[in-house]
């Protein structure tokens, strides 16, 4: 084959590739549209009380709030042996901004959800993705699987890991 | 060309990714066995832009790639160190650490999963050395 017409696979990879960043109106858009998926697939969730059975780990609050923090990693690694200090700032950080208020829980982490999603749009965008590729694949993201449920749960260290 | 002094260390967005990559192992451990994993797709990412040699790259990410790598090796040395710590526990339970808690079965549903993402390092590596190698006689 004539290399002149058809240039190789590797001198079409050595060629600069142009990162073009999705515009304030597109990102604005976006992120409007996310949060309006989340709502319409996750807003029951508003109205929920906190879960009887993992929740009440939210509210174990010491003398301060980086006691706490200090306190819980400590118990986290000789419960559980688990090392989880990012985690621990999350409930105790949490618990500081929200309170003991289910609906401002459940609030937050549609928000940190909608978030993630946008992040992974602009991400994706940027790497030079088309629009409609770009929302399949955080559709997909969002709903196959059995992932999803870190978007509505308050435990899983996964929703802050993931933002 | 001059890759290396276009980017030598992790300054402002690329500080901002790499906390973020910290404080996601923090989060959780799992996320931490990702970072290797997103340090090959940053190296990729930066050739497929710059349009690179897979040599130039890395040496133009030298510093952020350190840096990484430094993470990765510190937050699974702190999560061994816990586990070794309290075979016992929890943690050290459900990865059969003891011989009352060892079960063969799941140590092989362990080793089917995990050596899945040490094989996708190990196999991109390999193609990463192997194109660099590949690229060195061209250049000269």
């Amino acid at each position: 084959m004539d290399r002149t017409v058809l240039p190789s696979v590797d001198v079409i990879a050595s060629r600069p590739h142009q990162s073009v960043s999705p515009s304030r109106r597109e990102g604005v858009a976006a992120f409007l549209l996310i949060a309006t998926a989340f709502l319409l697939l996750f807003g029951s969730v508003l109205d929920a009380e906190f879960y009887v059975v993992e929740d009440h780990i939210l509210f174990r609050r010491g003398p301060t709030a980086f006691g706490d923090w200090w306190t819980r990693v400590v118990q986290d690694v000789q419960a559980y042996g688990r090392f989880r200090p990012g985690y621990q700032a999350y409930v105790v950080l949490g618990f500081a901004l929200l309170g003991p208020h289910p609906h401002l829980w459940h609030a937050a982490v549609l928000l940190c959800g909608s978030a993630t999603c946008w992040f992974l749009y602009a991400a994706l965008r940027t790497l030079g993705a088309d629009v409609v590729s770009t929302a399949v694949f955080v559709l997909l993201v969002l709903l196959t699987g059995t992932q999803h449920w870190i978007w509505i749960n308050l435990i899983p260290a996964e929703t802050s890991g993931m933002l | 060309m001059n890759a290396a002094r276009r980017e030598s260390g992790p300054t402002g967005p690329a500080a901002l990714a790499l906390t973020c990559l910290a404080l996601a192992g923090l989060a959780k451990e799992s996320f931490v066995i990702l970072v290797p994993a997103l340090l090959l797709f940053w190296l990729t990412c930066h050739r497929w832009f710059h349009g690179d040699s897979w040599g130039h790259a890395l040496r133009a990410l030298r510093g952020t790639l350190a840096v990484g790598i430094s993470i990765f090796s510190l937050h699974i040395a702190l999560v061994l160190a816990t586990l070794m710590a309290l075979p016992a526990g929890y943690s050290g339970s459900m990865v059969g650490l003891l011989s009352a808690s060892f079960d063969p079965k799941h140590w092989l549903d362990l080793v089917s999963v995990v050596p899945l993402t040490v094989r996708i390092a190990l196999v991109a590596t390999i193609a990463v050395a192997g194109l660099t190698w590949i690229e060195q006689p061209r250049r000269r």
